[in-house]
């Protein structure tokens, strides 16, 4: 037997076939004819049917995940040419590479940060006492420029875990259809909280009473 | 307290080491050995001797909070202060790393003035269990 949208009784386009009332005369045919063999005791022709059905029925799922691929694909503005399987490594390179750049900035910003300390290092002993407090007050200020550059970790946590993910959808495309598993990602943690996708982070005050409470 | 004490800063990110061990330069103190995950760490502290460890929690290899279990798992190592700093704030990891021993913990991001203060209560109490 042929497949069954093509051989739809309803006459209904082989892409509108699947899933829809339409093609109940094929399935209806193909169901008669497995009932058939199954009582000529025609054992391969009753798995012909069988799989057949099954084909038709699994048929909209694989093609929803081909199509989810080629739009993660787009998104990530990768190229979607016949037989290139290579844009989703390709994107995680891209983020990759955010990674690297924004860690190569906040290297260079912690580069001048240093150079300033050495520069105010090399002023005379101030005389006058606000001077000498305003030097202070710019090198707490160094300080906390330093600490603001924890973003490029923050962010760079965050880009790897999308970069897993997208990953494991590129190495669970690969074996569509078969592999029914979810799609695991490895970790050893949640990486930073985000507003409105994840549970709220707990505060450095949260923190704090919950390390009193237990005694730190 | 002795400004010439030994730090390991253990992160995978090579901004945040240098973060820490500039707030660290800031604050006097100088000494200081950095490890890219748990398992270096533990390379680097059994080489030794360290007085502080800083560590991340998420780290390829092995974690910041299996690199805690294994420092006061190991006899030589077992006193050693342990200051988290992590972007991990899971009300339950907090209890976690507490249960297994950690001295101190600050969430990512912090401020200068949060590691000063933080790093102060850990000295506080090296001092007083001296």
């Amino acid at each position: 037997m042929s497949a069954l949208p093509a051989t739809d009784a309803a006459g209904t386009s082989g892409t509108e076939a699947y899933g829809v009332p339409g093609d109940r005369h094929a399935a209806i045919a193909c169901l008669h004819a497995a009932l058939e063999a199954l009582e000529a005791d025609d054992e391969s022709a009753w798995r012909a049917n069988v799989d057949e059905l099954i084909h038709w029925r699994t048929q909209p799922l694989v093609q929803g995940l081909v199509k989810l691929a080629r739009e993660l694909e787009q998104a990530f503005g990768g190229d979607i040419a016949p037989g290139n399987g290579g844009s989703l490594p390709e994107a995680c390179a891209r983020l990759e590479h955010v990674v690297h750049i924004s860690e190569q900035s906040s290297h260079h910003t912690l580069d001048l940060i240093e150079d300033c300390r050495v520069l105010l290092g090399t002023l005379p002993d101030a005389a006058v006492e606000e001077q000498s407090a305003t030097i202070a007050a710019i090198r707490s200020r160094l300080s906390e420029m330093t600490a603001a550059q924890g973003y490029q970790d923050l962010t760079g946590q965050i880009i790897r875990r999308v970069v897993a993910l997208v990953q494991a959808v590129h190495v669970g495309l690969g074996g569509y259809a078969v592999d029914d598993q979810p799609l695991q990602l490895p970790s050893h943690g949640h990486g930073p909280s985000l507003a409105g996708i994840d549970t709220p982070a707990t505060t450095q005050d949260d923190a704090n009473r919950l390390l009193s409470s237990l005694g730190l | 307290m002795d400004k010439n004490i030994r730090i390991l800063i253990v992160d995978d990110f090579s901004t945040m080491r240098r973060i820490v061990k500039n707030l660290l330069n800031d604050l006097g103190f100088f000494n200081t050995a950095e490890a890219d995950d748990g398992g270096s760490a533990l390379v680097e502290l059994r080489k030794g001797p360290f007085d502080l460890v800083i560590t991340d929690w998420n780290m390829p290899g092995m974690p910041g909070i299996d690199l805690l279990k294994a420092i006061r798992a190991d006899a030589a190592l077992a006193k050693i202060p342990v200051l988290m700093v992590t972007a991990e704030a899971k009300r339950e990891q907090i209890i976690e790393a507490a249960q297994a021993g950690v001295n101190g913990y600050v969430i990512k991001p912090f401020t200068a003035a949060t590691l000063g203060d933080k790093l102060g209560k850990v000295f506080e109490r090296i001092g007083a269990a001296a």
